[in-house]
C-alpha cells in the first residue's frame, strides 16, 4: 500500500439556474442572486391551481377579505427597489396583493393570511403568502397547513419530504387506527373476503401490551398477514366517505 | 305473548357450555357469563372472566367460521392463599376455583374468523368484535 493520498476528486458545484417557471417546486436550488436568508417560495407555483380566481371572487364578498387577512410589510410602492439594480432581472409580479389576500376555502376560519412583500434582494417586489394559525404559528403552503391540521405537527421543511412515507410500527398490536387510508386500502386489497378459513385460534399475550396472535391449523399466522387482516377489519368497519375530504 | 320469554331476542338461543373450573361455581357460573350483540356488519360478544389474569393466563379464543366460539384460559390461584403462611380453606366455593376452563357458545351467524378485534379489559371482561362473513361487497370496491 502506498501513502499516496491524492486529493479526492472535487466535483465542481453545479450552478443550476433557477427557472421561475419550473414546476418541480420542491427542490431548493442555490440561487446566486438570492440572499442567504431568503428563499423562493414553492407556493408561488402551486398556489395558482388551488385558488382559481373566478371561484374566489364569487365565494368571498369584498368586505370580508380584510377580516381574516393581515397585510404586513411595506406597501407595494415602497417595496419596489429604489436603486433599480436588481429589480429588472425578474419578471414582474404575477399577482397583486389583492388577489393574494383572497382567502382560500380550505383555510380554517380563525386562521389568518399574512402577506409579505420582499423589500430587497433580487426578488424584491414579489409577495410571499403565509398562513397563521390562531396561536401565531406560521405556515408557508397549503401542504404545510393541511399536514398540521391532520397531524398536529409541523411539517419538516425539507426538500421532497414525504409526509406519507413514515411506516407505522407496532406489528400485531390491536390498535392501529391511525394508519393512513391509502396504505390501508392497498393492504386490504390483498384480503380475500370470500374464503375465510374455517377457524382461527387467537391467543392473548400481555407482554408489554395486549397482543393477540393468530393461528390457523395450528400454524402461526405471520405478522404481516395479521396486519392485513387488521387493515381489512378497519376498512370494513370504518365509515366510508374518505374520498370527499379533499379540502 | 310467547309464554317462553326467556330471551330478549328470539333468534338467540343461548347455549353456553362450560368446562373446567368454569363449571364448578356452586351458584351459577361466575365465570363465563356472556352477552352478545349484533350490528349490521358484525357481532360483539362479552365474556365475564373474573379471576383470569390478563398476563400469563394463556387466554385463547377460537373462532370458527360457522360462528362458534371457544374461549379457553386459566383461573389464577388466589393471591392471598398463595402468599400467606397460614392456610385458609374456602367454604362457599361460589367463585371459580383455580384451574383451566373453556367457555363455548355460538354467535348467531357465520363470521370471518380473521376479522377479529379483541380487548381483554383489566376489569376481567373480554370484549370481542367479529365481523360477519361477507359477500364480495367490499373487495370489489377496489376494482
Amino acid at each position: 500500500m502506498s501513502e499516496n493520498s491524492s486529493p479526492p476528486p472535487v466535483t465542481p458545484p453545479n450552478p443550476t439556474p433557477v427557472d421561475p417557471n419550473n414546476d418541480t417546486g420542491d427542490a431548493i436550488l442555490p440561487d446566486p442572486l438570492l440572499e442567504s436568508g431568503s428563499f423562493i417560495d414553492a407556493d408561488q407555483n402551486e398556489a395558482e391551481p388551488e385558488t382559481p380566481p373566478n371561484q374566489q371572487r364569487q365565494s368571498i364578498p369584498e368586505g370580508e377579505q380584510g377580516s381574516g387577512s393581515g397585510i404586513a410589510s411595506e406597501p407595494i410602492s415602497v417595496a419596489a427597489p429604489a436603486d433599480g439594480s436588481a429589480g429588472p432581472t425578474r419578471p414582474p409580479m404575477k399577482r397583486n396583493l389583492e388577489e393574494m389576500a383572497k382567502r382560500p376555502d380550505w383555510l380554517p376560519e380563525n386562521w389568518t393570511i399574512d402577506l409579505r412583500v420582499r423589500s430587497s434582494g433580487a426578488t424584491a417586489g414579489s409577495i410571499d403568502r403565509y398562513y397563521r394559525d390562531p396561536s401565531g404559528k406560521k405556515f408557508r403552503s397549503k401542504n404545510e397547513v393541511m399536514h398540521y391540521l391532520e397531524t398536529g405537527n409541523k411539517l419538516k421543511r425539507k426538500p421532497n419530504s414525504d409526509a406519507e412515507a413514515t411506516p407505522s410500527e407496532s406489528p400485531g398490536s390491536k390498535k392501529q387506527k391511525k394508519s393512513s387510508s391509502k396504505r390501508k386500502k392497498s393492504e386490504a386489497l390483498k384480503f380475500d373476503f370470500l374464503n375465510p378459513p374455517t377457524a382461527v385460534s387467537w391467543t392473548c399475550t400481555n407482554a408489554p401490551q395486549e397482543t393477540w396472535t393468530a393461528r390457523v391449523d395450528n400454524k402461526r399466522v405471520p405478522e404481516s398477514r395479521q396486519r392485513e387482516w387488521a387493515a381489512a377489519f378497519q376498512q370494513v368497519t370504518e365509515p366510508k366517505g374518505n374520498e370527499g375530504t379533499s379540502n | 305473548m310467547n309464554p317462553e320469554q326467556n330471551t330478549a331476542s328470539p333468534k338467540l338461543k343461548l347455549a353456553v357450555s362450560l368446562t373446567g373450573t368454569a363449571k364448578e361455581g356452586a351458584i351459577g357460573p361466575p365465570l363465563g357469563l356472556i352477552d352478545i350483540g349484533e350490528s349490521e356488519g358484525g357481532y360483539l360478544f362479552r365474556v365475564a372472566l373474573p379471576g383470569v389474569k390478563s398476563s400469563n393466563s394463556n387466554l385463547k379464543c377460537d373462532i370458527h367460521s360457522d360462528g362458534s366460539v371457544r374461549v379457553e384460559g386459566v383461573v389464577a390461584e388466589a393471591q392471598i392463599l398463595k402468599n400467606e403462611s397460614e392456610e385458609f380453606e374456602l367454604k362457599l366455593h361460589q367463585l371459580c376455583p383455580a384451574g383451566p376452563f373453556t367457555i363455548s357458545f355460538n354467535l348467531p351467524g357465520p363470521v370471518d374468523p380473521r376479522l377479529f378485534s379483541p380487548s381483554f379489559r383489566p376489569d376481567g371482561i373480554l370484549e370481542v368484535v367479529v365481523l360477519k362473513s361477507r359477500a364480495p361487497r367490499v373487495s370489489s370496491e377496489g376494482a
